[in-house]
């Protein structure tokens, strides 16, 4: 990992998360889509892939934790890449600096959203005397506070933490090796669980062992269950009209924060 | 051109269709910033009210009621990005009455709108979107991603990008249109429908993620007489795939029951080492 190689991988994962911020949120900053970026910053598109479609998976329902900030898969699938790279020892090796990288990089959010909320008083004071390219302002300044959250700590992490774990990667042993590759492969059922926990209806959660059967006992991919659930679902919908207003659904903060 | 014009008069600069036209075709790039300066006290709203300057800006020339409507759309705002659409277009539709001089739609009504809209909207585009579209698409997509295939960010990407880009340019446009109304159309039984239609394929989307993209087995065998029989094709005759499903559900329990899905991100770590190690589970 060159200097310039951690510069620019830093930059893309700050301006992904950017675009959240200030172009829509176009899900830049997931792992399936920052893996490969980094995959080729680093020299080695193929591992990219592998690494950002795995860590996809691990965070798969990790943007709805609730009102609580979500690990930072952005962060975690960065450093992740950039290690299964240059340590060279496949996908799953990564996954063990990936996890913790994205569990620490929580609070990189955190800070800057925390930080923002001392700009909107300012941003109250410029408005009451209409002052519009003072918020502006203040908005940019909160922009450039939420960019540095992430850039700083992926550019430290990945020009000194990640040559350093490389060592040690390196020199494991084939038994560590075989615990790293257990671990990966259990990791998913994280990113499920909590998927599962976001959709949780006590009604409906039965559809869950009914989908987990069909793909389990036949070839059934998650398209063809996904296909059929969707033709259920709109059959009844469509024919069942709603009658009596019930009683509104509790409201929900956005989960995207 | 509306710099001599006092808000009691009538501003006719958005009385033309071509000026609806553009109105709405600026909200809905504007809805882009919603979530700029993102802050704990008060969440989206210095995004939302970047996203209505110009809105604002052309209807109230005075100073005086220019501060009244920054001050208005700088209170908390919080919903699902991808959802602002109708929500921008009902709130400027509301103000350009307002600057047409209602005296009903105080800053109160105008508020009440925009939160009773809010979180409805959110629930739909949570369990719509990050519950269902997204994690289907992502399981497809990484599949693909995992075998080396370039085509799964790629298509994880445009789809997202299209439906986002449907919701938002539609959203607006209908929100702008009906105003007041599309508040009162909304219907909490639709609302219901929509987010349990969502919940349905979520639902069974996840068991079929469970069942086919967790790979966790037990390379665990024991000897009965002459033969040595794997534990793990055993459980493969009773249910294929419980390994993963017992996996899950434990995760499902803990989460459940409140506990951090970071501590329960690093124990499922921890515990894949562990167990890896000493040869209880295996990839």
């Amino acid at each position: 990992m060159t200097l310039w190689q951690a510069f620019l991988i830093a930059l893309v994962v700050a301006l992904a998360y950017l675009a959240r911020r200030i172009l829509g949120d176009p899900q830049l900053e997931r792992p399936i889509i920052l893996g490969p970026i980094v995959g080729l910053i680093a020299g080695d598109l193929e591992t990219g892939l592998i690494v950002g479609g795995t860590l996809e998976l691990i965070f798969i329902g990790a943007a709805t934790f609730g009102g609580t900030a979500p690990p930072n898969v952005a962060i975690g699938a960065a450093v992740g890449t950039a290690l299964a790279i240059s340590a060279g020892q496949g996908a799953e090796t990564a996954l063990v600096a990936a996890v913790p990288a994205a569990v620490l990089g929580t609070f990189c959010e955190l800070f800057a959203k925390t930080v923002c909320s001392f700009l909107v008083h300012r941003a109250d004071a410029a408005a009451a005397q209409a002052r519009g390219s003072t918020i502006l302002g203040i908005i940019w300044i909160g922009n450039a506070i939420h960019f540095l959250a992430y850039f700083v700590p992926t550019f430290l992490v990945l020009q000194f933490g990640a040559n350093a774990l490389e060592g040690v990667l390196n020199a494991l042993s084939e038994d560590v090796q075989n615990a790293l590759n257990t671990s990966a492969a259990l990791l998913p059922a994280v990113g499920f669980g909590i998927l599962l926990s976001v959709l949780y209806n006590k009604a409906l959660f039965p559809v869950f062992f009914a989908g987990f059967a069909l793909a389990a006992f036949t070839d059934f991919t998650v398209i063809g269950v996904a296909i059929i659930a969707t033709a259920l679902v709109v059959t009844i919908l469509r024919s069942r009209t709603p009658q009596t207003p019930q009683s509104p659904s509790s409201p929900q903060s956005s989960a995207l924060i | 051109m509306t710099e001599t014009s006092t808000t009691t008069d009538t501003p006719d600069v958005l009385e033309q269709p071509d000026d609806q036209r553009g109105e709405i075709r600026r909200l809905t790039v504007r809805g882009l910033l919603l979530q700029g300066g993102f802050n704990y006290e008060r969440f989206q709203n210095l995004g939302f009210w970047w996203m209505m300057r110009p809105t604002l800006d052309r209807l109230y020339p005075d100073p005086v009621d220019r501060a009244a409507a920054y001050q208005r759309h700088l209170v908390y705002f919080n919903t699902n990005p991808w959802v602002i659409g109708p929500i921008a277009g009902v709130t400027a539709s509301m103000e350009r009455q307002r600057a047409k001089g209602s005296t009903d739609l105080n800053d109160e009504a105008i508020n009440s709108v925009k939160v009773g809209l809010m979180a409805p909207l959110a629930g739909i585009g949570d369990s719509l979107i990050f519950g269902t579209i997204r994690p289907i698409l992502a399981a497809v997509c990484a599949g693909l991603a995992i075998d080396g295939n370039i085509a799964g960010p790629i298509i994880f990407f445009v789809a997202l990008l299209a439906i986002q880009v449907l919701m938002r340019v539609g959203g607006t446009a209908t929100g702008y249109r009906t105003g007041m109304q599309f508040f009162e159309k909304l219907s909490p039984a639709q609302i219901d429908q929509i987010k349990q239609g969502a919940t349905i394929v979520g639902l069974a989307v996840t068991g079929a993620l469970v069942a086919t993209m967790l790979k966790v087995t037990t390379p665990w065998s024991y000897t009965s007489g002459e033969q040595t029989i794997a534990l793990q094709d055993q459980l493969d005759l009773v249910l294929p795939a419980l390994l993963p499903l017992i996996a899950t559900l434990i995760v499902y329990a803990l989460i459940r029951r409140r506990v951090s899905p970071v501590w329960v991100l690093l124990g499922t770590l921890v515990a894949g080492l562990v167990f890896g190690y000493f040869g209880i589970l295996a990839a």
